[in-house]
């Protein structure tokens, strides 16, 4: 994969970084511009990467291993701590950026539904699962979430016992998280496997942690791709990984790339990934590197063309011009609930195959939502301080700027991907920014962005620009 | 496998709590009022006893139609109507920039227009127009933003920031987000940043930026214009989310319908203004079914070579005014439509000197349409002889009493209605003869007086406002609240039809305030009352 290198063709600009920062976080801040415009693209994807791979697991709560009786005495019931870590999750994502934007997108991988588990402790165990291993090794990582009681529960391994092997988990670890569907295996692999994940079926106490035991553990010989042995749990793990890791390899690059480059995969780039992937030994951190520092990813081909999840589309709002809000308004909550009635309920896929994303989050009902979602955003803004609408417009484009055509474009560039407004609307939103400024004093220079009537002026022409088609895309 | 149907996850988002928060912006940046139902587009939701489809039933009954004309930047009253009666103060006042008198068509003895707005004198001469003196509030704010919201909140109270159409609409369609009606209930030009749609809880109005955008959206019947975008997937996903974005906004299609079933009307220029009056009769014709729409003109703040460009602006006013009226009169709706014009204010009774005028207070408002019947001017003008500290006029009538006229002799707007579009102020009713209480629509009877007399208090005094079916001689008497006779106001004989009168003129009658009965005699036969209040 040919690295991006910055050339007075391709240069290192607001835009690339603004891609980047869509892509790999939650938006780009003007500040955020500033330092990484300083830096090289090389090493500000090695800064965000690298940044990542070190940070801690965010600080457990005092429920972390807490079973079911706990939580009943506890005076809460257990949506109270559902919130309370879904909340902190977007608190996460506001601040950690990239590891952050890493979880999201593996909890949307190894799917689990919050309200089928119903037991946050589970919750924060999976949660701490994906921070560890977010950027670590894929196959640790589905090693240790096929124990994770969470996942135990969902996909029903803790039902899973010698007498009544249950085939759930067994199906989807092929289908859903490593091969995909029909894809290198049969219903026989699957039979077969099931036998071999049996015996995670006893609870210490009652929906505490889960044991190992060997009563419930099917201790006959199994065949799984054509090899026959006492397997056990690390075993399928194992032989997995030995027989199909080309399939695992092209299947989880092709994942990476449609989340983080375009809906339509590119295969060539989707093979160079592959073998990075299994050169590595699946280690994450090499083929993300490769991808992001390449000149594909910041090819133009492949920018605007994502349609942004809820969460992009919020956070990404909030994070790019980071302004201040009341100190009573529960902001992670507001994310929590908003992106849900968008069809993004955080935790909580539509179902194990995870959010399709791209078109399927656009509706005639979740659309409305986009629109007034991100407008309530601009509305908190105003109500907190009207002057940060002015003094952001003055950092973007400069106090002295008076072209009017400048400025919005400016304003257009740093809110959007690169595109070409067309000319009717560019000339309706040059009429939402005169606003209520009699023409006068545009024509006879009166006006100037230091005018009190600036700080409407912006926010009119925000609450314009968010509605257009086009603010949907990344 | 744990796949969901897909059509239970709207069924559970349904289930879930409905925020309220204020909606507005995006509805109205976007004109996207409707848009909040389509949230639950998906949803079995209905409400059976829907105060929205009550209320669509009884304004079937009337087809009044309201436009506001916006003269933003401060119109100059002074030269927009003239006072005759004080012409040489007004000339010494402003020796460059006044309208001589040989330049004026009189209006009456005491006010004229200057020339350049002759078109709009058969409106008068045809008594479909008048004009309502020194309208304004006390202690005039002087900035154009603060004023303009003044105008449009009704208070000087930056805490409020709904506006005096968007509570009478909050007021009448309480469920307006849950039943949007199928039409715009009103469409804004220009003014994007106005706050007189603007409810509580949501904008009442369909609000472009320009003419132009409203043009494209009647005649393509979408929002976004979706053809020739870029080929490959950017301009696959642009496609997709205009095509969505266009099937969300459902207002398109019946403002493309209107427009569709209507035609130009040849007197119009390609101008601006022109533009967006001829779009407006374009939807009034077509049967869009919107009642009130605001019209912008910008341009008005005149600080420097005011006569060219007073000129030019008054020009182009009074030339859409003429064909609006023409176009509709032809087409036999003039009488439905009032249109009435305002600004944040009015300008400094001195010139400056750039040849110009600075922020002033009290201007006119001039009102059009031939269900005026009758022209003539309400209220006072301010006295230019006692102008306040700043060499501004002193306002002889509020703003908020032309609205809550408006609401109540137009819209036919019930007291708490009126109320509850014009906060925190009292307003006087003006009696704009506009005969509300449903006169049009009640059948003739063989009484020689209709059911339909009331008194209404304004400025001057009380006035009455009766029908008759056929010539007669009428006498009303006025009653105290003890039965006792306080006065025979009129005796008169009246031609068949509407006919409105001072009962009491504050001039001639002292009053005490309080409670008084008229009784009307009828050909020295039958009688009628009511009682009526004097404020």
């Amino acid at each position: 994969m040919k690295p991006y290198t910055p050339s007075s063709s391709h240069p290192w600009n607001a835009q690339k970084i603004n891609l980047l920062g869509r892509r790999l976080g939650f938006g780009c801040s003007l500040s955020d511009i500033d330092l990484y415009l300083k830096s090289t693209p090389d090493r500000v994807i090695d800064d965000i990467v690298g940044g990542a791979k070190n940070m801690a697991v965010t600080a457990a709560p005092e429920w972390e291993k807490w079973d079911n009786k706990q939580f009943n005495n506890s005076g809460n019931n257990k949506n109270y701590y559902h919130t309370l870590w879904q909340k902190q999750a977007f608190s996460d994502f506001l601040n950690n950026g990239f590891r952050e934007r890493m979880v999201l997108f593996w909890s949307n991988h190894f799917v689990v539904e919050y309200l089928d588990v119903n037991q946050p402790a589970y919750l924060y165990q999976y949660y701490a699962l994906l921070q560890t291993h977010a950027l670590g090794n894929f196959k640790t990582l589905v090693s240790e979430m096929g124990l994770a009681p969470a996942m135990l529960r969902y996909l029903n391994g803790y039902d899973n016992n010698k007498n009544n092997p249950n085939e759930n988990y067994a199906r989807e670890l092929y289908e859903l998280f490593t091969l995909g569907e029909g894809n290198g295996y049969t219903q026989e692999d699957i039979t077969e496997t099931a036998r071999a994940l049996t015996g995670y079926n006893k609870y210490k106490t009652y929906l505490g942690e889960i044991e190992f035991n060997i009563n419930t553990f099917d201790q006959e010989s199994k065949t799984i791709f054509g090899r026959t042995g006492n397997w056990g749990y690390q075993d399928v793990i194992q032989l997995l990984f030995e027989e199909k890791k080309d399939l695992i390899a092209d299947f989880i690059s092709t994942k990476i790339y449609r989340y983080f480059v375009s809906p339509q995969p590119d295969k060539s780039i989707v093979l160079e990934m592959s073998k990075t992937l299994i050169k590595n030994d699946f280690e994450l951190l090499p083929v993300l590197k490769q991808l992001f520092k390449s000149e594909h990813f910041f090819d133009a081909v492949n920018s605007n063309v994502m349609i942004k999840s809820p969460i992009d589309l919020m956070l990404g709002l909030h994070h790019s011009l980071s302004f201040q809000y009341n100190d009573n308004l529960d902001i992670e909550l507001d994310f929590r609930n908003k992106c849900r009635d968008m069809g993004q309920h955080l935790f909580s896929p539509v179902d194990v195959a995870g959010w399709q994303g791209n078109q399927e989050w656009i509706n005639s009902e979740t659309l409305p939502k986009r629109w007034e979602y991100a407008d309530y955003l601009l509305i908190k803004y105003w109500q907190k301080n009207k002057n940060q609408f002015k003094n952001f417009i003055q950092s973007l484009v400069g106090k002295n700027e008076t072209d009017l055509r400048v400025i919005v474009t400016k304003l257009k560039d740093f809110m959007f991907c690169p595109y070409e407004m067309k000319e009717e609307e560019m000339a309706d939103a040059i009429g939402v920014f005169k606003g209520e400024v009699p023409e006068n004093y545009f024509e006879d220079g009166t006006w100037s962005l230091n005018d009190a009537s600036v700080s409407s002026q912006v926010y009119d022409l925000m609450r314009f620009l968010i509605v257009l088609p086009e603010f949907q895309l990344k | 496998m744990k796949h969901q149907n897909p059509n239970e996850l709207h069924a559970q988002s349904h289930d879930r709590e409905h925020a309220h928060w204020d909606r507005r912006g995006f509805l109205r940046t976007l004109g996207m009022a409707g848009a909040g139902a389509i949230s639950f587009g998906n949803s079995a939701l209905s409400v059976v006893e829907s105060p929205f489809l009550n209320q669509a039933l009884s304004d079937a009954y009337s087809d009044r139609i309201l436009v506001l004309i916006r003269l933003k930047g401060g119109n100059d009253g002074l030269n927009t109507i003239v006072p005759l009666y004080d012409f040489d103060l007004y000339a010494k006042k402003r020796p460059k920039i006044h309208i001589p008198q040989n330049n004026l068509y009189k209006l009456s003895d005491d006010f004229g227009i200057p020339n350049f707005m002759n078109p709009i004198a058969p409106l008068w001469n045809e008594g479909a127009m008048k004009v309502i003196h020194g309208v304004g509030y006390e202690n005039q704010n002087l900035s154009h933003f603060k004023s303009s919201e003044i105008w449009a909140t009704t208070t000087p109270d930056s805490q409020i920031t709904s506006g005096w159409m968007g509570r009478y609409y909050e007021g009448k369609y309480s469920d307006y987000s849950l039943n949007p009606p199928e039409k715009p209930l009103a469409i804004q030009i220009g003014s994007g940043g106005d706050l007189i749609f603007d409810g509580e809880l949501t904008t009442y109005s369909f609000s472009v930026s320009s003419p132009e955008r409203l043009k494209r959206v009647a005649e393509n019947g979408t929002l976004f214009d979706n053809q020739n975008n870029t080929n490959g997937l950017h301009g696959n996903q642009v496609f997709f989310l205009r095509e969505a974005s266009n099937t969300t906004f459902r207002y398109a299609s019946v403002i493309h319908e209107a427009y569709e079933n209507s035609k130009d009307f040849n007197a119009y220029n390609n101008d601006n203004f022109d533009v967006q009056m001829s779009l407006v009769s374009r939807f009034i014709k077509g049967g869009l079914g919107t009642k009130v729409y605001m019209v912008t003109l910008g341009g008005f703040d005149t600080h420097a070579n005011q006569p060219t460009r007073h000129e030019t602006l008054m020009k182009r006013l009074s030339h859409a005014i003429e064909a609006f009226y023409k176009d509709l009169g032809a087409f036999g709706m003039a009488d439905k439509v009032l249109s009435m014009t305002f600004s944040e204010f009015g300008r400094r009774v001195a010139e400056n000197g750039s040849n110009g005028t600075d922020h002033g207070s009290a201007a006119p408002i001039m009102l059009f349409g031939p269900a005026l019947r009758g022209n003539g001017f309400i209220g006072k003008h301010p006295d230019l002889r006692a102008l306040n500290n700043q060499g501004n006029m002193d306002n002889t009538i509020d703003f908020r009493s032309v609205y809550a006229s408006v609401l109540t002799d137009w819209l036919c707007a019930d007291s708490s209605e009126v109320s509850g579009s014009i906060t925190d102020s009292n307003f006087d009713l003006l009696g704009l003869g506009l005969g509300c209480n449903g006169t049009e629509n009640l059948p003739l009877t063989n009484d020689p007086l209709l059911p339909l007399h009331a008194a209404v208090n304004d400025v001057q005094g009380v006035s009455l406002y009766l029908t008759i079916n056929e010539a007669a001689h009428v006498e009303v008497d006025i009653f105290d609240i003890l039965g006792r006779k306080v006065g025979t106001t009129i005796t008169t004989r009246l031609s068949s039809g509407q006919h409105n009168m001072y009962l009491l003129d504050k001039d001639k009658n002292r009053f005490a305030p309080g409670q008084y009965f008229y009784k009307i005699k009828v050909n020295g036969g039958k009688t009628y009352s009511k009682s009526f209040i004097v404020r």
